[in-house]
C-alpha cells in the first residue's frame, strides 16, 4: 500500500559547506541517502519535500553541524494479507516469480490452484489450465501476500493465488 | 516512602512484526498515515519528478523506475479529473479506513463480493448494497473516459 509518510533524518554537514546554499545541499544529500532505499519494512519511492529543516547544531568536539530534516515521502509498504497486482518475471517447476514494483514475490506451486498445472513442454514453459488461464513471463497476476521477509536493504515476499478472485487478470 | 526516581531502564521499543491487513487491519506505525491509490501515487510521483527535472539533473533510482513502470501498467485512472472524482467518492465513506478506501480505488472490483473477499477487513463495515453502488460509480468513471 502506498503511503504519504512523514519521516525525519539527521544529516551531518562538513564546515566546508557552510554558506548560503546549505538548504539546497541538505536536500540533495537527503535525496541521495534515502530515495530508492528499502528499510527492510518499506520502500521509500520518492521524496516529496523537506518541510522542516532544523537549525544546525555543531557537534561538540568536531566541527560538523547536525541538521534534523523532516520530510514527506511516497512510501510503499507491503502487508501480510494485502491483495496486490503483480507482473510475472519467471516461472519454473517450483512456482512463479513475480514483481510488485520493486518487491519480488514468490508464489509456490502449492499456492496455485490445482487446475493450473506446470507445462514444461510448452514454448515458453508455463502454468496453464488448458483454458484461458495461462501464467508465463509477463502475465498480470492478482496475488495475496502471505508473508514478507526482510534483509538489510531489501525485502522478499511470498504470495498465494489459491483463493477466489485471485490469479490471472 | 515512595519517591520518584530517575528511570533506570529505557522504555521498551514497540513490538513490531505482527502487522497485517487481514480481517482486522493492524498496520503498526502506518495505522493513521494517509494512503494513496495506484492512480494517485502515479500522478504524484510523475508530478514531483517533472518538477525536479526542471530544476536539476535527475538520477532515477532503480526502485523509482520499477515503481513508475509498475504504476503505468496498473493505475486504472490516468486523467487527473477522474482521479479527483474517485477520491471524492471514496473520502465520503468515513466508515471505512484509509487503507480500505485506497484498496478499493486501486483494485477496481466489479462486485461487492469480490471487494469483500480481496479486502477482508471490509466485511462488516459497509453493506453490500452501498459497496456495490460505490463500485458501480467507480466502474462508470473508468469506462466513460479511459
Amino acid at each position: 500500500m502506498y503511503f504519504l509518510y512523514e519521516l525525519e533524518r539527521v544529516i551531518t554537514l562538513h564546515p566546508s559547506f557552510f554558506g548560503p546554499r546549505v538548504k539546497e545541499y541538505l536536500t540533495n544529500r537527503l535525496l541521495e541517502d534515502v530515495e530508492g532505499t528499502c528499510t527492510g519494512q518499506y520502500y521509500i519511492i520518492c521524496v516529496m519535500d523537506a518541510y522542516d529543516i532544523s537549525e544546525g547544531r555543531v557537534v561538540p568536539g568536531s566541527a560538523v553541524a547536525e541538521y534534523t530534516v523532516h520530510y514527506r515521502a511516497v512510501v510503499w509498504r507491503p502487508f501480510k494479507g494485502e491483495t496486490v497486482d503483480a507482473i510475472v518475471s519467471s516461472v519454473n517447476r517450483m512456482g512463479v516469480f513475480a514483481d510488485v514494483g520493486p518487491l519480488p514475490v514468490f508464489v509456490s506451486n502449492h499456492l496455485i490452484p490445482g487446475d493450473i498445472k506446470w507445462d514444461p513442454n510448452a514454448t515458453p514453459p508455463q502454468y496453464t489450465d488448458n483454458g484461458d488461464q495461462v501464467i508465463e513471463k509477463g502475465t498480470h497476476l492478482r496475488i495475496k501476500l502471505i508473508g514478507t521477509r526482510s534483509d538489510v536493504g531489501s525485502m522478499f515476499a511470498i504470495g498465494s493465488i489459491k483463493e477466489d478472485f485471485l490469479g490471472t487478470l | 516512602m515512595a519517591q520518584a526516581t530517575s528511570p533506570t531502564s529505557r522504555t521498551r521499543e514497540k513490538i513490531t512484526g505482527d502487522e497485517e491487513a487481514a480481517a482486522e487491519l493492524k498496520l503498526g506505525e502506518f495505522q493513521n498515515v494517509p494512503t494513496l491509490t495506484l492512480s494517485e501515487a502515479r500522478l504524484l510521483i510523475n508530478a514531483v519528478m517533472d518538477h525536479r527535472k526542471q530544476q536539476r539533473k535527475v538520477e532515477e533510482t532503480e526502485t523509482l523506475i520499477k515503481t513508475q513502470d509498475y504504476l503505468d501498467v496498473f493505475a486504472r485512472f490516468k486523467v487527473k479529473e477522474n482521479i479527483e472524482a474517485v477520491e471524492r467518492m471514496l473520502t465520503s465513506h468515513t466508515e471505512m479506513e484509509l487503507f480500505e478506501r485506497s484498496q478499493l480505488g486501486s483494485l477496481c472490483c466489479e462486485s461487492a463480493e469480490e471487494a469483500k473477499t480481496l479486502i477482508p477487513s471490509l466485511t462488516n463495515k459497509i453493506s453490500d448494497l452501498d459497496l456495490q453502488d460505490l463500485l458501480d460509480e467507480i466502474t462508470k468513471l473508468r469506462n466513460f473516459t479511459e
